[in-house]
Order: structure tokens, then C-alpha cells, then sequence
């Protein structure tokens, strides 16, 4: 149907003052990109020089010949890229059967799976760190995948998409002699594609931004993450600025790059997960 | 006779199967979540540290509540909460409401901006704003001195400090609010609008008679979510403020965290996750009561 509107759009105050939030926005991501591209000392000048058109690289030619950079980086990618790995195989499994299947006790399960969704995962901070510690996962790269797999969301939104999934495609899967293993890996999860893809992503991001956990559970300097390492780099408080602009703009840069590429993704995951409003 | 015997021998089958599917899922949930939660409440019962583990019964939870660093922290987070919950919903629905029935190109640009701020790590971003708030050199001082006014230790003044903290946590968490609200409005039936100019009712009738009843259930799940968000405010204090100046933007999570990792006192800690989890529960308890509606559209 097509949509009648009386009242055309126009230049409106509240339209102007959406610009200025949005720049609000964009500003620290220039500050850093710029200031990660120019000398140290126009940081610490009034006005600072912020000119896109004179830079300089030498910024990055420190942070990648004298710092562990690639260490930080392998690190980060391992931890991330198992993650969305691990949260994928999970979910997508018990979607499956929470989506499709009738078993003994699945309203409590799920239930119990709503409940954990809601529940506040930091305020397991210190009993989780403990139980990493007397599982000696911590201090290990492998030890913080499987500690931080937040897969209740995960499983919801995977039960939410192959919900959609008609039942009659498995009945001629199970037909043609598929048994139930065979529906999932050919049938269910080539189908489900999109909502992994979006789960993947979200858990990749998740990880690769997760601060606290990774910071209370490595303590040895060469397992140091992305963002441990550049929290490190600002704390130091040395006086080379555009040290910890570049740091930041390569923890921040994949993201926005992998956020670029997939952003259809995100907001189809973002409204998945939530309620019809 | 024989087919009620197979379909019997087939649920059974069903039954191992669907619990195969689960049981990663109840690995994860069981060693990570369930077991910890109950551990949790456990060790609040204990003085607790790595080399010694005594029952003290509630003594970690008397001493909490004399503890003035605590209730100074409750204070804090409450005061960002109230700053940054009312901030989100607000700041979300408007921005919604702005771009709604505007072009697709701008809708889209607008949730790509504000979503931006939500997937950069807060890590990156709070060395920027180091730098954007340092009295000495910042970008916050080339202004200050351009409108030729005084410059301001926005970090060091617990009265910036705080309501700065809390905008940039806001930064954050506006950007999932500002996509589901436009879900949300995208569901709402032009018709009825229709029949409101009709009736010619001002923009804002029409936004507080039609929009907001309609988009109940997503301000009932943006409200809770960022309400457990917020009370669990932990790194942009951390890093940016270090909880100063004078603990007055210490929240809960950094009172947590100093006791467990740095000072060794788990059981101590324990009991604070405790309190933070009593207080999360009742908050979602009443905000659900409060907003749920009977009414369906």
C-alpha cells in the first residue's frame, strides 16, 4: 500500500540538533584516526592540528616494529574467532532442538534459558573466576573462550529463526532417510545461515571488545588481548599520545570494518533477539 | 497395539536425540552459570581468600552495610543509573522519532553513526577522551578558551565527572534502543495516524495516544535491559576516571572488582556480587510490574 503523507519532511529543530549528536558521534573516531597519523606534540598544542591533509605514519611504524602488536592481534583474533566458533555450535544445536523437536522437560529448559538470557552475567565476576581457577582455564587463552560463551542468547535466537523453518522440509528429509543428525547439518543449518551469520558476528565483536573478563583472567604480559594491551599503553600516562591513538585506532578499525561489511546483519540480529513492539 | 509400542520406541529416540542437540548448551550453562551462581552465594558466606577459607556466616554482609566505601559506591551507580536510563529511553525514542518518515539513505546513516560508537571498544575510545577532557590540552580546553571561559578539570570535579561518565556509558547503549524503536514503529499502521489527522490532533497527541501505548512491549524491554546494563557500569570508570576523584564515580563492579583482584578478598567481593544481584532483581522486578500492559492492540 502505498503511504500517504499530508505533512511533508522538512528542516525541523529537532533535525538540526540530530546532526549535532551525530558529529558527537563521529568526533573521538576522527580525534583518533587523525591524531594516530600525526607528530606528538600537536596533540598537546591550543588549538590542536587536527588537518586530515598532513600526516604522518610514523605513529604506526612504532606500534609495529617496537611493540608486540601482531601478539596482541593473534590473540585477540584466537579468542574472538573461537568465541563465535564455539557460540555458533552450541546455539545452533539446542535451537535446533528447542525449535523442533519434543522432549522430555523442554519447557523448564527453556524456561531456565529465558531466565539466564535476563541475568546479569558480571555479577558472576568473582564465583566465575574462581571456578576458571580450579579448572586452571585461567591464564589460558582456551580457558577464556570457554568462560565467556553467552550462549542463552545465542540458543534464543537460533530457536526463533528455525522456528520459522516449515516442518514439511524435514519430514521429506526424514522421508528421503535422513536421521535426525543428517536434517540438522544438511537441511536445518544451510537454512539458518543468515541468523548464525549474525550470531557469529555479534559474538566475534563481543569478544574482541570484552574487557574485564580478559583483563581479570590473563595476567601473563604475551597473552595480553587488543584491548588489555592498549588500556596498558594509556595507563602507562607516558606523553606519546600518538602511540595510544594508533593502538586505539587498531583495536577500533576491524570492528568497523567487519561492521561496515555486515551491518544488514545487525540490525536483523538486534530485532530477532528482542520483543515484537 | 504395535503402533503405539513404536511410537513410544520412536519418542524415546526422539528424546536422546533432542538431548544430544542440548547438551553442550547444558555443559556451558551448567559449569558456567549455574554452578557459579550457586558458588557465588556460598563463598559470600566465607572469609575467602586464596590461602584460607573460613564460614563466617552473614559476617561479610554485616560488615558490607557499615562499609562506607559500598554504600558510597551504591550511591554512585545509582546516580549514573538515574542519569543514564532516563537518558537512553529519551535519547532513543527521539532520535527514532526524528528519522522515522524520513528518507532510508538518512534512517540508515543515522543507526550506522550511533551504532559505530556501540562496536568501537570503549578501551579505544576512552584514550580519545582522555585526551578530549585533559584541563591542560585537550579538545575541551581549546574550547573552553575559545568561548573564553575558565577551564575546566572536567575528570577532577565529581560534579563533571559524574554526568560526564554516565553520557559516554549513554554512548554506548543508545544504539540497540534507536533499532528496535524503529521496528517498532515501522509496525504501527499508518491508518491509525491517518485517522488521527482526520480528527486533526496535534503531532504530539498523536505521539503520546498512538506511538508510545503501541510501542509499550519495546520500551518494556529497552528499560530493563539497560537497567541491568547500568548498574553493571564497570570500564569507562575504570579507565577513565579510575573511580575518582574521591571514589565518587566508583560503581558497584569496580568496588567488586578492587576487592577481589586486588586486595584478595573473595568472599568479601562474593557478598557485594550478591547485593548487586538482589538490587538488579528488584529493579527488573518492578520496572516489568510497572510497565507491563494489559491491554493488546
Amino acid at each position: 500500500m502505498r503511504k500517504i503523507r499530508l505533512n511533508k519532511p522538512k528542516i525541523t529543530p529537532s533535525f538540526v540538533i540530530l546532526w549535532i549528536f551525530i558529529a558527537m558521534c563521529l568526533v573521538p573516531l576522527y580525534i583518533m584516526i587523525i591524531g594516530s597519523l600525526k607528530p606528538n606534540m600537536t596533540l598537546f598544542v591550543i588549538p590542536p592540528d587536527l588537518n586530515p591533509f598532513d600526516v604522518i605514519i610514523k605513529n604506526y611504524e612504532y606500534v609495529f616494529t617496537k611493540l608486540n602488536l601482531f601478539q596482541w592481534y593473534g590473540n585477540s583474533l584466537f579468542i574472538s574467532g573461537m568465541i563465535a566458533l564455539l557460540t555458533v555450535v552450541v546455539s545452533s544445536a539446542a535451537g535446533y532442538a528447542f525449535a523442533k523437536k519434543r522432549f522430555f522437560g523442554k519447557k523448564v529448559w527453556f524456561a531456565i534459558l529465558l531466565a539466564t538470557m535476563m541475568l546479569p552475567r558480571q555479577i558472576l565476576l568473582v564465583p566465575n573466576f574462581l571456578v576458571a581457577k580450579s579448572l586452571t582455564l585461567n591464564d589460558s587463552l582456551m580457558g577464556v573462550v570457554l568462560t565467556s560463551l553467552n550462549v542463552a542468547f545465542g540458543v534464543f535466537l537460533c530457536k526463533q529463526f528455525m522456528s520459522t523453518l516449515p516442518n514439511e522440509m524435514m519430514e521429506a528429509a526424514q522421508i528421503d532417510g535422513c536421521n535426525d543428525f543428517s536434517t540438522f547439518f544438511r537441511i536445518v543449518l544451510p537454512l539458518s545461515m543468515p541468523a548464525l551469520g549474525a550470531l557469529a558476528i555479534f559474538s566475534f565483536i563481543a569478544g574482541w571488545n570484552d574487557f574485564l573478563w580478559q583483563y581479570v583472567m590473563l595476567t601473563t604480559k604475551s597473552l595480553r588481548t587488543m584491548p588489555i594491551a592498549i588500556a596498558f599503553l594509556s595507563q602507562e600516562k607516558i606523553a606519546y599520545i600518538g602511540y595510544q591513538m594508533a593502538g586505539a585506532a587498531l583495536c577500533a578499525i576491524p570492528m568497523i570494518i567487519i561492521f561496515i561489511i555486515f551491518q544488514r546483519y545487525f540490525i536483523k540480529g538486534i530485532t530477532v533477539g528482542a520483543v515484537k513492539g | 497395539m504395535k503402533s503405539t509400542v513404536l511410537s513410544k520406541k520412536r519418542r524415546l529416540k526422539e528424546n536422546i536425540a533432542s538431548y544430544l542437540f542440548i547438551t553442550p548448551w547444558l555443559l556451558v550453562f551448567g559449569v558456567f552459570v549455574a554452578y557459579p551462581f550457586v558458588y557465588g552465594f556460598v563463598i559470600s558466606l566465607f572469609d575467602f581468600d586464596l590461602v584460607k577459607q573460613t564460614f563466617i556466616g552473614l559476617e561479610n554482609y554485616k560488615n558490607l552495610f557499615s562499609d562506607e566505601m559500598f554504600i558510597n559506591s551504591i550511591l554512585a551507580t545509582l546516580k549514573m543509573c538515574a542519569i543514564i536510563i532516563p537518558g537512553t529511553i529519551i535519547f532513543s525514542l527521539w532520535v527514532a522519532n526524528t528519522i522515522h518518515n524520513r528518507r532510508k539513505s538518512l534512517q540508515s546513516f543515522t543507526k550506522v553513526v550511533f551504532y559505530l560508537s556501540a562496536i568501537v571498544s570503549e578501551v579505544a575510545l576512552v584514550i580519545v577522551w582522555q585526551w578530549i577532557f585533559n584541563p591542560g590540552y585537550g579538545l575541551s580546553a581549546t574550547i573552553t578558551d575559545a568561548l573564553k571561559m575558565p577551564r575546566i578539570d572536567w575528570l577532577g570535579d565529581v560534579n563533571f565527572a559524574l554526568p560526564l561518565v554516565s553520557y559516554l556509558v549513554l554512548a554506548f547503549t543508545v544504539s540497540q534502543p534507536i533499532v528496535l524503536y524503529g521496528a517498532a514503529f515501522n509496525n504501527i499502521p499508518d491508518t491509525y495516524y491517518e485517522a488521527a489527522r482526520i480528527d486533526s490532533a496535534s503531532q504530539w497527541k498523536q505521539f503520546t495516544k498512538i506511538t508510545l501505548p503501541l510501542i509499550k512491549p519495546t520500551t518494556t524491554f529497552v528499560l530493563i535491559t539497560t537497567t541491568i546494563g547500568s548498574l553493571q557500569v564497570f570500564m569507562v570508570p575504570y579507565l577513565l576516571t579510575a573511580g575518582g576523584p574521591a571514589d565518587g564515580t566508583t560503581s558497584i563492579l569496580l568496588m567488586i572488582f578492587r576487592n577481589a583482584f586486588e586486595y584478595g578478598k573473595y568472599g568479601y567481593a562474593a557478598a557485594m556480587g550478591v547485593i548487586l544481584f538482589i538490587i538488579i532483581a528488584i529493579f527488573a522486578f518492578f520496572q516489568f510490574k510497572a510497565t507491563k500492559s494489559d491491554v493488546q492492540y
